[in-house]
């Protein structure tokens, strides 16, 4: 039963929607019993729910809107955060979520409206990437 | 040639659902309305799973409820649930005088909902015609 959370203005967020997955999950009977038995401990441990903060690194006004389903047959869910909230999350969202990065690519000057290196001057060749969203796990 | 006027009224029939008029709403999770219903020209006919539009005027409070679509999680009576947490809403109120009612209404496709397995209408009309 999903019950949207809402802050004092009326804006909804963490899980704000669940939509059924039309792509069956049809088992894993062709993998050998160890690789079976690994993914099976990793769908398991993705599935964990873990109350993490949610850090925009761009500032508080900002959302981050996420779709989320890792593993055929799951629910799709649609997750919204607001920076500074908590939220029990799928730990195998917050991996998701942190693993995001924009790569910084050479020739740019500014990467959405953010400049890539500090005096502004474009990169000669392609680096590491911004981390703009962070979820930071606050029990396990 | 058929004249206009010679179009037989139809006998008015009570809408399924209704349009009903709003008296409460808790701040809760999840948020509980409490419901009007005229025993002759309403009933209370929501179910579980359908979809209703809110539209609460600015005198009753409450303003992050009005124009929002929720969907209702149970029916007991005239209590309805929906899937909205309300805690940190403002507080919802009925006026002495002077404001349009508070009311919500069937929103979506799911109000006519046609199961292609069973061939029923769960939420269509009374004698499930359309009258």
């Amino acid at each position: 039963m999903l019950i949207k959370r809402c802050t004092a203005s009326g804006e909804e967020h963490g899980l704000i929607n669940t939509i059924s997955n039309q792509v069956a999950d049809k088992g894993d009977s062709q993998v050998n019993a160890k690789i079976k038995s690994s993914y099976e401990k990793k769908r398991k441990d993705d599935a964990r729910p873990v109350k993490a903060r949610y850090i925009n690194h761009r500032g508080v006004t900002e959302r981050l809107e996420k779709v989320y389903c890792r593993y055929a047959g799951d629910p799709i869910q649609v997750y919204r955060l607001i920076p500074g909230h908590t939220y029990e999350l799928p730990m195998g969202f917050i991996e998701e979520v942190n693993g995001i990065e924009i790569v910084k690519r050479s020739g740019l000057q500014s990467v959405d409206g953010q400049n890539v290196t500090s005096d502004g001057e474009p990169l000669a060749k392609d680096s590491r990437g911004l981390h703009v969203h962070e979820l930071v796990p606050i029990s396990f | 040639m058929v004249n206009n006027n010679a179009n037989a009224y139809l006998a008015p029939t009570i809408q399924i659902p209704s349009s009903l008029e709003i008296i409460a709403i808790t701040r809760a999770k999840p948020a509980v309305l409490t419901v009007s219903v005229d025993s002759v020209l309403q009933a209370n006919t929501y179910q579980e799973g359908q979809q209703v539009r809110l539209t609460i005027p600015y005198g009753y409070g409450m303003q992050q409820m009005n124009g929002r679509t929720v969907k209702i999680l149970g029916v007991s009576g005239s209590t309805i649930t929906v899937d909205i947490d309300s805690t940190l809403f403002d507080e919802f109120s009925v006026p002495a005088s002077g404001q349009k009612p508070a009311s919500l209404a069937p929103a979506g496709s799911r109000n006519l909902e046609f199961s292609n397995t069973s061939g029923q209408e769960p939420f269509q009309s009374l004698d499930n015609t359309g009258n």
